[in-house]
C-alpha cells in the first residue's frame, strides 16, 4: 500500500540511531571517569602519575604521552572489558589531535 | 597540548553545530522569510535533506550512522518523485479511513471510545505524512548533531582541525 507513513522508515531508524548514540556517548563518558578514578587512586603511590596529572594542567609534551599510554594500559587491565573497549576507541580514534586531547583530558587529575 | 575543560569541549561541539548544520539551512530561511505565507516549497526542504545526508555521509565514521544517512537520502529523493493520485481515483487516503466505525466487534459504548482513539492516532497519523520533509531534515540535523557530540565532546576532537588553539 503506497502511504505516506512509509516513509516513517527512515525517520524511525534514523531515531534509533540517535538514541543508540547517546548510549554510546554515555557508555564512554563514564568509562572516562572510572579510569580517571583509578588513576586519581594511584596519584599517591605513582608519582609519575602525579607528574603527568601536573603536567596535563600546563600542557602535555610528546614525551609525556608515550609515558602517560603505558599508565594507562596498565591500569585499563583494572577496569570491566565493556570500558577497556570505550577507551580503545577514543585511543585509537584515528584523529592524532583528538587521540592527545584524550590523553590529556584523562589526567586532568587535580 | 592542554586538557580541554568541559565548558570548551561544548563550545567547540556548539560552534560546530552552528557550522555545519545550521548554516547550510540558511537557503531555507531565506525562502521561509521571503514567502508571505511563511511556507517552504517541499522541493527545497528535500534537495537540501538529500544534498546534507549526502555530505555527513562521506564524513561518517560509524556504520549505523552512515546507513541512517543513505536511507534518508533515497527516501528523500524518492518522495520527490511520487507519483500524484488520480484525479479520478476516490479518496482513500488514510486521514479518511475511519475503520472503528464500521466494525461490530465491540460493545456500542466502547465503539465511541474506540473511534475517539482511532481519530486521535488517523489525525496524529495525518498530522505526520504532511511532515514527512520537514521530519527528514530534522533526522539528519539530529543525527549529525549526535554524531559531532561524540567527537567532540566525548572524543575530544577540535573544530575546525586546522586551528590549533581550540
Amino acid at each position: 500500500m503506497k502511504s505516506n507513513l512509509f516513509y516513517l522508515a527512515p525517520i524511525s531508524f534514523g531515531l534509533i540511531v540517535v538514541v543508540t548514540g547517546i548510549i554510546d556517548a554515555w557508555g564512554i563518558i563514564r568509562a572516562k571517569r572510572r579510569l580517571k578514578k583509578t588513576l586519581a587512586e594511584s596519584i599517591d603511590s605513582d608519582p609519575s602519575v602525579k607528574l603527568l596529572a601536573q603536567h596535563a594542567k600546563s600542557g602535555f609534551d610528546k614525551s609525556d604521552y608515550d609515558q602517560a599510554s603505558v599508565i594507562i594500559s596498565e591500569s585499563l587491565k583494572r577496569l570491566p572489558q565493556s570500558d577497556q573497549r570505550f577507551i580503545e576507541r577514543g585511543l585509537h580514534q584515528g584523529n592524532v589531535p583528538g587521540e592527545r586531547r584524550f590523553v590529556a583530558d584523562l589526567f586532568t587529575l587535580l | 597540548m592542554n586538557a580541554p575543560s568541559l565548558n570548551e569541549k561544548l563550545s567547540v561541539w556548539v560552534l560546530s553545530v552552528v557550522a555545519v548544520v545550521l548554516l547550510p539551512l540558511f537557503p531555507i530561511y531565506v525562502e521561509w522569510v521571503k514567502d508571505l505565507r511563511g511556507s517552504v516549497k517541499t522541493e527545497s526542504l528535500l534537495l537540501t535533506t538529500a544534498v546534507l545526508a549526502a555530505g555527513y555521509g562521506f564524513s561518517s565514521e560509524n556504520n549505523w550512522f552512515r546507513s541512517a544517512y543513505l536511507l534518508v537520502f533515497f527516501f528523500s529523493v524518492g518522495y520527490d518523485f511520487r507519483a500524484a493520485p488520480h484525479p479520478t481515483s476516490p479518496n482513500t487516503s488514510y486521514e479518511t479511513v475511519h475503520f472503528v466505525h464500521k466494525s461490530s466487534y465491540f460493545p456500542d459504548n466502547s465503539k465511541e471510545v474506540l473511534s475517539d482513539v482511532a481519530d486521535f492516532f488517523t489525525s496524529i497519523k495525518g498530522w505526520c505524512g504532511g511532515h514527512i520533509p520537514t521530519f527528514l531534515l530534522i533526522v539528519v540535523a539530529l543525527l549529525h548533531m549526535m554524531e559531532r557530540f561524540l567527537w567532540h565532546v566525548v572524543f575530544d576532537r577540535r573544530f575546525p582541525d586546522w586551528i590549533k588553539v581550540v
